[in-house]
């Protein structure tokens, strides 16, 4: 059981660039939490360095409250599973998983137990005898686990586990991973580039980009009030749509025409100010579908994605009828470039084609509004 | 490996690796025919021996200096060996893991060693040698087969060592190794196949060089077999020593086709695979 943290952490590489820069942040006993972002943001980085593989540049990180940064890997009793599972493949299934307890000096007969113990719990049990060059996939992530969990670490660290595994079999083993978490209560620290399964998995998540973390949160917070527009975009799947927008002083000017905006929204502190507007296709619905519907606009479906329980509709919204006002705006709000597409969600059983001209609305109390310069979210940072 | 023919390729396919077996093989049979022949029959330019006799084998063996060479040749080729492929296996680690100063130096360096022609360091290296009084004793042949086959151990060592996924040693180190434990369980093992490969050829380079036994050495202290073949006599001053030279031959070759059997099965390359995904 341990609580990590990370006290104004940088790294910085020989080549003089950042991967990581000032993270600060805890992570608590017993926490899933998630390091996600797209690659090249540091996560990874972050990650050796909780372990040791990495130098820490600046700042310190402590597990219970002791410094660990001078600590050789091999006395931070942490367990990690590799993207690639690293096991070594001129031992049995049973020698990779009682490797670490051999290091440990274990006695023979506990180290036999520990080991039937875990492969019972991961199925393991019929390939113990095999080497690794005859597992599957997902197989042989299971021994990475096992042999990651025989040791009962303070701190259990997985790199992207699942990226090598097939769509399926991905969900299957975050289904196992998940309630392994939770039946043996961890401090778990995984890193993935796949928002699906940062919002699956974590109790918390933390959004990296660049070195930097962008926000950390339930998966709910950063879904409902993403910090900034990188954020937004990031988490959701199909990505939320950004159009630019312009505030007025009863609501928001957005390239399908105006939106009135409930008065929740600061509006007079943002008044003409070019923003950028999102909001989430699930947030778009036909007329006369919702009670929360907003204004009403008119679109061409350019293709058409039905998924089962899905239906998305990239579309581009018809020119707005409101004539444009002067401003010198690179994209001028109220209309739009002749390229802006919305992707929306719509219900599955609608029977729509590829050219079909529908009316569309969408839920003006979901909208999110970010500066146009920072990405900086209006509405959460008031 | 298995190698199936069919049709006219087949045909072919057997026909090509028939000759190139016999051109391999036929000097080989040739020497052992020529061993097992008695004396009067050695000039009679026949392929097979019409009786057989093990008199060669006998002269060899009963040639006071011949048992002493192969003892010669086989410390002196397994010490060399050993040092060579021990220094080999701690250069190449550090030739692909670590980063230091002048690695491309080192690693082109070797290579531009193996390239001297042996005959040019012979001359001063028979001088250095008796300065040093190192002639005719084995460091004084365990030294320059030490820097004519460390730059092929490492070469072959380097490319191994690439082969082998980092995160094995990261893991081994997570899971509680210290960094000369990660190298000993997880590296080495993995290696072994690389390691054998170049030990045969370093060996093979020991075993059989003709050019620094013959010039760095004078008597049976130091002698190596080939040498040594090449100092027989017959058993009068008239006759050619044909007969003891093919036995002689015979039996040096004998240690190496026999390490190579062994170790055939450990050559086999794909030990690694199953460590990583791909």
């Amino acid at each position: 059981m341990a609580e990590i943290v990370f006290d104004h952490v940088s790294k910085r590489f020989a080549g003089g660039a950042w991967a990581v820069r000032k993270a600060n942040f805890t992570v608590k006993d017993g926490e899933f939490f998630i390091l996600v972002g797209p690659s090249g943001c540091g996560k990874s980085t972050l990650l050796n360095m909780i372990v040791g593989l990495e130098d820490i540049t600046e700042g310190e990180i402590r597990v219970d409250g002791n410094r660990i940064n001078e600590l050789d890997p091999k006395d931070r009793n942490m367990a990690m599973v590799f993207q690639s599972y690293a096991l070594y493949p001129h031992m049995t299934v049973r020698e990779n998983i009682s490797f670490p307890l051999k290091l440990a000096k274990l006695a023979r007969d506990e180290i036999k137990r520990r080991v039937d113990e875990v492969a019972a719990i991961l199925q393991l049990d019929p390939l113990l005898d095999r080497k690794p060059s005859d597992l599957s996939g997902g197989q042989r992530q299971r021994v990475a686990m096992g042999r990651a969990i025989v040791r009962r670490p303070q701190v259990f660290l997985l790199d992207e586990p699942l990226s090598n595994l097939d769509a399926r079999l991905r969900v299957q083993m975050r289904t196992e991973i998940a309630a392994l978490q939770e039946r043996l209560g961890i401090t778990t620290v995984y890193v993935t580039h796949d928002q699906t399964e940062a919002m699956v998995l974590g109790d918390r998540v933390a959004i990296l980009r660049s070195g930097e973390v962008q926000q950390i949160g339930t998966p709910k917070e950063l879904y409902e009030t993403p910090r900034n527009e990188f954020v937004a975009g990031f988490i959701g799947s199909p990505s939320m749509n950004f159009l630019n927008a312009e505030i007025g002083d009863t609501g928001v000017l957005l390239p399908m025409g105006p939106c009135p905006l409930p008065p929740s929204f600061p509006l007079e502190r943002l008044s003409n100010r070019y923003v950028v507007a999102g909001i989430r296709p699930e947030h778009f619905c036909l007329p006369g579908t919702s009670r929360k519907a907003g204004p009403v606009f008119p679109a061409e479906i350019i293709s058409v994605e039905w998924l089962g329980a899905d239906l998305y509709l990239h579309v581009q919204p018809a020119p707005s009828l409101r004539p444009s006002r002067d401003k010198s705006a690179v994209v001028e709000p109220g209309t739009h470039p002749a390229g802006l597409v919305l992707i929306v969600r719509v219900p599955p059983d609608l029977r729509l084609k590829r050219g079909d001209r529908i009316e569309l609305t969408y839920d003006a109390t979901k909208i999110q509004l970010f500066d146009a310069d920072t990405g900086e979210n209006f509405l959460r940072n008031h | 490996m298995r190698i199936r023919f069919a049709g006219m390729d087949g045909f072919l396919g057997a026909l090509g690796s028939l000759l190139v077996v016999t051109y391999a093989l036929l000097p080989v049979i040739w020497i052992i025919s020529l061993s097992l022949k008695p004396g009067r029959e050695l000039g009679n330019a026949r392929f097979f021996p019409d009786t057989l006799s093990l008199e060669h084998y006998r002269t060899v063996f009963n040639d006071p200096q011949f048992p002493a060479a192969l003892l010669n040749s086989v410390g002196i080729a397994s010490i060399a060996t050993g040092l060579s492929i021990t220094i080999a296996i701690f250069a190449a680690y550090a030739i692909v893991r670590l980063d230091f100063r002048g690695k491309h130096w080192i690693f082109y360096g070797t290579l531009a060693v193996a390239m001297f022609p042996p005959i040019s360091v012979v001359g001063p290296l028979f001088e250095l040698w008796r300065t040093l009084r190192l002639f005719d004793t084995w460091p004084g042949l365990i030294l320059p087969y030490l820097s004519f086959t460390l730059p092929l151990a490492i070469w072959t060592l380097t490319a191994f060592f690439r082969e082998i996924p980092w995160d094995l040693e990261r893991a081994a180190r997570v899971d509680g190794a210290t960094p000369s434990q990660a190298f000993r369980l997880v590296i080495l093992p993995l290696v072994a196949p690389g390691i054998v490969a170049s030990a045969i050829l370093v060996f093979i380079f020991a075993w059989n060089d003709f050019l620094f036994a013959a010039s760095l050495t004078s008597t049976d202290r130091a002698r190596t077999v080939p040498v040594a073949i090449a100092f027989f006599t017959g058993s009068s001053q008239f006759e050619l020593p044909t007969g003891s030279i093919a036995a002689a031959s015979v039996v040096v070759t004998i240690p190496i086709i026999a390490l190579v059997l062994m170790f055939q099965r450990r050559i086999i390359a794909g030990l690694t695979a199953g460590a990583v995904k791909g």
